[in-house]
């Protein structure tokens, strides 16, 4: 399986004029904070001692990890699968996903179950905090720290370093889309 | 379009391939009628349906489609009335049936010119009419025989059956069928809801018995107690009966929808006699069909899914098998081949042969063929078979439009093993030669033994398994640095599940290796595993949205505690097995006879998360983990099992990690028993706390790398 960073890496490299592109049209729009004052609904949630938000809307519900199975020939960042109520359901280790080195043990006790009209898939959190108004003027620019991969998946982050995940960027990327070849 | 447009669309489109597949059947009918009267009674029920698809046809619109019945109806009545169609017609006929059958599909993939393909053979037909025409007398002119035609269809049309069935969508049944699958996942809960019931009561009996040990007054608190317990007997009781109801109704119900899937095996073989009509239509073969127990029903997905290879496996006998008329002739054999097509029940399989009195699959020419494309030739007629059935390899020594397209025996073999089925070649020469074919009836249920290999569960499907053994570790032997076992017939390859999936092979046990024997066709592989478990009947759903396709999986199950288990595809596991680096890398973790006794942890923790993270790390690292989920559970374990090391988490349900240790530290059988705590709090008052308890070690869960965790293990036991 060819997952691991170097591929990351590359994308890194053919990237960079992508981000620079983004960073002069950011600068060229005028000031979110001025123009408006609309609220998201959002959801935050926490894995170990980093922080994220996602739009409300893309959330069908948050369950409790109960049991998963882990299937074998799946890249790292796909945990396993769990059932809820019949349907199967693809759980995502975010961490892997983003490549972040692993630090430590974490509790991923919830799932945030994603999608439209029908269950997509679920990422996993150590804990949901609350459901709430996230108000577009506290989502600031992304800062040059944040890998140029990870980026792809972000809309902002908050003034209290939490992440504000794309979701549609998420449910639409075809990582998430799992199509071993078979080997004949 | 329109909505209405859209919505009758769908309908159309499913009456038009009815109307098809019907004129089709009965002009092959009416090709070899040769009894005046009921050539005549075929024509009508063919021109009172083209009559019908025309007029369905102009009310949604589709005007060319509707002038193309129009001049199907004419060309049929008019060259019926002057002679009997000739081949050439009835070519034509079959040329335009398609055209209108390519429509349909171009109108169900919203193709805004669906009708394009017809406009071509609107010419074709009037033109022939026009040829007819001249030579026609005045009354069979187009008015006249029109007005025959309707006079005709006046007469014959109210003889409508009253048909008590429904027409149901593909979909709505799909989503019945998920409902269902859902109601089974409901009912099994309920069980388990049951169970705590149960639980509860039996933990209130325990109350009532305790306080009667203790001579406690039983006072008012008795009383209620007492009360309580009678309460919950009738509660229990009454939940009883009812799920017992709901789950005897939930099978009939899951049952019943099950059996609305099931459709007669018939239905993959409809179209069959036009392939070989077309096929033969140049005369130099002339090939008759024979069907039996084609009412065999199976699922309509697996009937979709062997349709093609059917389909294939007969043109591939009218290609290779069927000699033609000349050579049959010089042989003594009939001119007329025969190609007969059989189904019947085998258990929870259905089997189907199809088979030909052609001219047998013979040695030499596979051989020849291999030495042609380069490829290994086969020794013997085991190998022959399984070179027929290798990719790209094809027998027909020309290149005919109906075979040899790259497409072969290699995907009928990938089709029916991905229903779990198996395919199998017996050939004869100058006798005939023989597909013989294996499905499960269903591919939404199926009987599997659980296996557990690498710690985890999975499915493999029975139909696969030849046999199970346990075999004992003299009985590997060694063939070119490849683990085989010899089982009184020739050598087969010996794999390990685990490996193959590439998980953590689990430490091995003394005594016996558990292995299955798998068996596809003619060859065979023993695959090892942990542990034999039940065998069982389940239903089959696949691995969520989002996962489409994973290597050696074919699917999954739902067990009644809502836990997943993963199902094998035995086929890929078998090619595997048969693959020599799968089999080298075996050899060393088979003959490793020099055994550590592994040491016996337990590990305690409420998150089902770090509970597996820690399980993998820790088997790794080569320890016999057990795991539990609170304090009050692992307190049970080490009463019934030898531990050599305690890993515990603290925040836990029932009994937490400082109550575990204090407990373990001041019993006398397990005082000596080191304990890790491994916790998320990390407050010095808490840390204290842990070292007050008689912990051994104290670590905080955001600062526990793998290698931390190992090396304070490491210097405790």
């Amino acid at each position: 399986m060819h997952w691991p960073k170097n591929k990351a890496e590359e994308k890194m490299r053919t990237d960079d004029q992508i981000i620079l592109k983004q960073r002069a049209s950011r600068l060229a729009a005028p000031p979110a904070s001025d123009t408006s004052s609309d609220t998201t609904s959002a959801v935050f949630f926490s894995i170990g001692s980093e922080k994220y938000i996602i739009e409300a809307r893309s959330v069908l519900e948050v369950a409790r990890l109960k049991d998963y199975t882990a299937v074998p020939g799946t890249p790292p960042f796909i945990m396993g699968v769990t059932n809820i109520r019949g349907t199967i359901l693809a759980l995502v280790d975010l961490r892997k996903f983003f490549g972040l080195p692993p630090r430590g043990l974490t509790d991923l006790t919830r799932i945030i179950v994603l999608g439209g009209d029908r269950m997509e898939f679920g990422i996993l959190a150590e804990k949901v905090e609350h459901s709430s108004a996230l108000d577009q003027s506290a989502v600031l620019a992304i800062p040059d720290s944040i890998s140029p991969f990870t980026r792809k998946y972000i809309k902002g982050v908050t003034g209290d370093a939490a992440i504000f995940l794309d979701a549609a960027a998420l449910l639409h990327d075809e990582r998430l889309y799992i199509e071993m070849q078979s080997t004949q | 379009m329109d909505d209405l447009m859209s919505e009758l669309l769908p309908i159309y489109v499913g009456e038009l391939r009815e109307h098809v597949k019907r004129i089709s059947q009965e002009l092959l009918a009416l090709e070899k009628e040769k009894d005046r009267s009921a050539r005549a009674q075929r024509l009508i029920v063919i021109l009172r349906t083209i009559h019908s698809l025309k007029g369905a046809s102009r009310s949604v619109g589709l005007a060319t489609a509707a002038s193309v019945c129009h001049e199907m109806e004419t060309f049929l009545a008019m060259a019926e009335e002057e002679t009997s169609l000739k081949a050439e017609d009835y070519q034509i006929l079959f040329k335009v049936l398609d055209a209108i059958e390519a429509m349909g599909q171009l109108l169900q993939a919203g193709d805004k010119n669906a009708e394009r393909p017809l406009t071509p053979l609107l010419f074709t037909l009037k033109d022939h009419r026009g040829k007819l025409e001249s030579v026609l007398p005045e009354e069979h002119k187009e008015g006249t025989i029109k007005q025959k035609v309707e006079e005709q269809l006046a007469n014959q049309a109210p003889t409508r059956i009253i048909d008590n069935s429904v027409r149901l969508p593909l979909n709505k049944l799909d989503s019945l069928m998920a409902e269902g699958l859902n109601l089974i996942t409901i009912a099994n809960r309920n069980a388990a809801c049951m169970q705590s019931i149960d639980q509860l009561q039996r933990t209130v009996r325990s109350w009532q018995r305790q306080a009667k040990k203790e001579n406690k007054s039983m006072g008012s608190e008795g009383e209620r107690l007492r009360q309580l317990s009678k309460e919950l007997e009738h509660a229990r009781l009454n939940l009883r009966n009812e799920n017992r109801q709901l789950g005897s109704a939930v099978s009939h119900v899951a049952g019943g929808i099950n059996g609305l899937r099931m459709v007669p095996l018939g239905q993959a073989c409809q179209g069959m006699d036009r392939i070989v009509r077309d096929l033969t239509v140049n005369g130099t073969k002339e090939i008759q069909l024979e069907f039996h127990g084609m009412d065999t029903e199976v699922d309509r997905n697996v009937l979709e899914q062997i349709k093609d290879p059917l389909m294939h496996l007969v043109r591939n006998c009218c290609d290779h098998g069927v000699e033609t008329v000349e050579e049959r002739i010089n042989k003594g054999k009939p001119e007329k081949a025969t190609i007969t097509i059989s189904a019947s029940l085998s258990g929870s399989q259905a089997q189907i042969t199809i088979s030909d009195d052609g001219r047998g699959v013979s040695l030499d020419a596979v051989r020849a063929r291999a030495r042609k494309q380069a490829l290994p030739e086969p020794e013997n007629e085991s190998e022959m078979k399984a070179l027929l059935f290798a990719k790209g390899f094809s027998t027909a020594s020309i290149i005919t439009e109906s075979s040899g397209r790259g497409i072969g025996l290699d995907v009928v073999k990938d089709r029916i093993e991905g229903l779990h089925g198996s395919v199998e070649l017996r050939t004869e020469d100058n006798k005939g030669t023989t597909f013989v074919i294996n499905v499960p009836l269903t591919t939404t249920s199926m009987r599997v033994l659980f296996v557990r290999a690498g710690g985890q569960l999975f499915g493999i499907a029975t139909t696969s398994i030849q046999r199970l053994l346990r075999v004992a570790p003299n009985d590997f032997g060694v063939l070119e640095g490849q683990t085989v076992l010899s089982l009184g017939e020739s050598p087969r390859p010996v794999v390990s599940l685990a490996q193959i999936l590439e998980l953590q092979p689990s430490p091995q046990r003394p005594g016996k290796t558990p292995s299955v024997v798998l068996a596809s066709g003619e060859s065979h592989a023993v695959v090892v595993v942990d542990e034999f478990l039940s065998e069982q009947e389940v239903l089959v759903s696949g691995l969520g949205r989002r996962i489409k396709r994973v290597k050696y999986i074919a699917g999954s199950t739902i067990l009644p505690d809502g836990k997943i288990v993963l199902i094998v595809n035995s086929s890929e596991i078998m090619r595997a097995a048969l693959n020599p680096a799968m089999q080298m890398a075996e050899q060393k973790h088979f003959l490793d006879t020099e055994e550590t006794k592994p040491r016996r942890l337990l590990l305690v923790d409420d998150s089902i998360t770090t509970r597996s993270i820690e399980k993998n790390l820790l088997e790794t690292a080569g320890f016999d983990v057990t795991t539990c989920a609170d304090g009050l559970q692992a307190w049970q374990v080490l009463q019934e099992k030898q531990f050599d090391i305690v890993v515990t988490d603290v925040e836990m349900p029932n009994m937490d990690g400082f109550a575990l240790t204090r407990k373990i530290k001041s019993s006398a059988k397990h005082c000596r028993l080191p304990v890790i705590l491994v916790t998320a709090l990390e407050s010095e008052r808490h840390k204290a706390l842990g070292i007050a308890s008689g912990a051994d070690a104290y670590l905080i869960k955001s600062e526990v790398e793998r290698s931390a965790l190992l090396d304070v293990i490491n210097q405790l036991v």
